[in-house]
C-alpha cells in the first residue's frame, strides 16, 4: 500500500524555475498553517513569519539575496524573535535556535509540495539589507527564506550530488564497527 | 572592439541591480561557504549578459554563446572540485582565445 506522506517527503526537490503564474492567498495561508504545527524546542515559539507577496518588493529582496536563483511569486521569510527566545533561558550556545528554523522549513517545504507548489529554501541573502525591506524591529532577524511559486515547465538544472546518497549510506546501526 | 560599445551601456536600473548584487553579496560571502565566491561571480556575470543579450553586437553575443554552456556546465558540478575547476578552466581559455581574436592577436600554438 502507498504511504502518501512517504511519497511526498521522497518526491519533494528544490525548485529552482518558476513561472508567472500567482500564489493564491489561501496556499499560502494553508503553508503558514503548516509551520504553526512544525516541532519547536520546549514547545516555546520564537520564530515569527514575514510573507512578501508583492512584485517590487521580491525584486528588490532578490537583489540582495544572492542564494535566491528562482524568481518567486512570494517569499515566506522565517525570523526569530530574540527577545521571546532569551525568555526560553536555553543554557550555552543558542544553536537549538537554528534547529526551530529548519524544522519550520521543512514543514513549509512538504506543505508547499502537497498543494502541488514549488518552493526552495535560501539562506544566502543580506541579512541586513533583508530586515530593513520587511521592516524587521531591531531584535526581529531574518533566518531563511522560502520561495513559493509554481514551477516552470521545461528543464531544470540539477545541482550534482558528490556521490550516490543513498539512505543506507548515511546510517551506523548500534555502535559504528 | 569599441564600436559597439554605446549598444551595450547599462540602464540606471541595470546598473543599480549589478552594483547591489556585488555589495550585498560581498557581506554574504563571509558567511557562506569559500567555494560559492567563484559561483557568485559566474552568477554576477550571467546577470550581466542576460542585461544586456538583446542589445549586444554579433561578436558578443557569440562570446555569450560561447560561454553559457560552460557556465551552466560549471553550476551543475560545483560540489566537485575537480570538475568544477576544469569548467572554469574551459572558460578561461575561451575567453583568452576570443581576446586573442577580436584584437587580432594571432594566436600560435606550441604544438
Amino acid at each position: 500500500m502507498t504511504n502518501e506522506t512517504l511519497e511526498l517527503i521522497k518526491s519533494r526537490r528544490v525548485v529552482r524555475i518558476m513561472n508567472e503564474e500567482r500564489v493564491s492567498r489561501e496556499n499560502i495561508e494553508q503553508i503558514l498553517e503548516a509551520a504553526r504545527w512544525a516541532p519547536v524546542g520546549g514547545n516555546q515559539r520564537f520564530l515569527r513569519f514575514s510573507v512578501s507577496e508583492d512584485p517590487t518588493l521580491i525584486k528588490v529582496i532578490r537583489m540582495v539575496s544572492p542564494g535566491m536563483i528562482q524568481r518567486p511569486q512570494a517569499i515566506i521569510t522565517i525570523c526569530a524573535d530574540w527577545n521571546k527566545f532569551r525568555k526560553r533561558k536555553v543554557k550555552g550556545h543558542d544553536r537549538s535556535a537554528y534547529i526551530d528554523v529548519g524544522t519550520a522549513m521543512q514543514t513549509m517545504l512538504l506543505a508547499t509540495h502537497s498543494l502541488g507548489l514549488g518552493s526552495g529554501p535560501v539562506t544566502s541573502f543580506n541579512k541586513v539589507a533583508v530586515g530593513l525591506m520587511l521592516n524587521l524591529q531591531s531584535h526581529v532577524t531574518p533566518e531563511l527564506m522560502v520561495c513559493v511559486g509554481h514551477q516552470a515547465a521545461g528543464y531544470q538544472m540539477p545541482m550534482a550530488p558528490k556521490q550516490t546518497i543513498t539512505w543506507e549510506s548515511l546510517v551506523d546501526w548500534g555502535r559504528r564497527p | 572592439m569599441t564600436e559597439n560599445l554605446t549598444n551595450t551601456l547599462l540602464r540606471e536600473n541595470e546598473v543599480v541591480e549589478l552594483f547591489v548584487y556585488f555589495l550585498a553579496t560581498a557581506r554574504v560571502q563571509i558567511d557562506d561557504p569559500d567555494y560559492y565566491g567563484p559561483m557568485r561571480l559566474l552568477t554576477a556575470a550571467e546577470k550581466l549578459r542576460d542585461l544586456v543579450s538583446d542589445r549586444a553586437p554579433p561578436s558578443l553575443t557569440r562570446l555569450f554563446e560561447l560561454t553559457e554552456p560552460i557556465i551552466n556546465e560549471a553550476h551543475v558540478v560545483i560540489n566537485d572540485v575537480e570538475k568544477f575547476s576544469n569548467e572554469l578552466d574551459k572558460l578561461s581559455s575561451v575567453v583568452a582565445n576570443y581576446l586573442l581574436e577580436i584584437n587580432q592577436i594571432e594566436n600560435t600554438p606550441h604544438d
